[in-house]
């Protein structure tokens, strides 16, 4: 499961390299955003854009991260495609998570 | 859209799931189904099959799933077929959606599967029989409207 960061100052952009979020892969995402999140930044934007597919195993291990990570960090997403913005609005996640169009967007957003 | 009726039958692993949608992804869109259906067919197997793998064969490797699909004119007709434990009190959960206005520590992190597919789906049916699992449902696809 790959996961690539880039710094900017206290905000950390965490893209997903791979293009399904699912049953067969949350446990090893799950493992490297806590990876992540035992590094530096108290904001994380989560960059979805590679993820063509998420399920609702990926859609809980995401859920996961944003609660293992807080109060410290927060997680942000950036980037859904349609069906990942489909899972997130069928289960009302969408209005849990703070989600932006793009990575530029959300590092513009304060 | 073309005649399109199709068979697979493959192991109880996550992994062959995601293999035997691709397969279908693939036969859906060579019969010309739009991205926008097959998102939701894709949403709604997904979820049904690992449900499969999940709780009626308890992640038990060496076991058999068998799904069918038909396009019809209601959407996409399915139905799958396990051998493994009966759904609890013979029936297929209501998918009552887990509640999200919660703080965030007390966030759902499962439950979501179920509702998603009563959300998606027509016409869901579960039948016990012996020791074989037939689920059934329509995935309405709006490209065929």
């Amino acid at each position: 499961m790959q996961v690539v960061t880039h710094s900017h100052g206290d905000t950390v952009v965490a893209s997903v390299k791979e293009s399904r979020i699912d049953a067969a892969s949350a446990v090893k995402f799950k493992d490297a955003m806590q990876a992540i999140g035992r590094g530096p930044g108290d904001r994380v934007i989560l960059d979805l854009a590679s993820v063509e597919f998420l399920d609702s195993s990926g859609l809980g291990a995401v859920v996961a991260v944003m609660k293992a990570y807080a109060p410290s960090k927060t997680l942000e997403l950036a980037g859904l495609g349609p069906v990942v913005e489909k899972v997130f609005r069928l289960t009302r996640m969408d209005k849990v998570f703070r989600i932006h169009d793009s990575v530029p967007s959300a590092l513009e957003a304060v | 859209m073309t005649d399109f009726s199709e068979t697979y039958v493959f192991q109880s692993t996550y992994a062959e799931v995601t293999q035997t949608l691709a397969t279908l992804m693939e036969e859906l869109r060579r019969v010309g189904v739009d991205a926008a259906d097959m998102a939701t067919v894709e949403i709604v197997l997904a979820e049904a099959l690992n449900n499969v793998v999940e709780h009626a064969y308890a992640e038990r490797p060496g076991n058999c799933v068998r799904l069918q699909c038909t396009l019809c004119e209601a959407g996409l007709c399915v139905e799958i077929l396990d051998t493994g434990a009966a759904m609890p009190g013979g029936q297929v959960p209501s998918g009552k959606a887990p509640c999200v206005d919660a703080d965030t520590d007390e966030l759902p992190e499962g439950g979501f599967g179920w509702n998603m597919i009563h959300a998606l789906t027509e016409h869901l049916t579960y039948r016990r029989s012996g020791t074989r699992n037939t689920t059934g449902f329509v995935i309405p696809l709006d490209g065929l409207r």
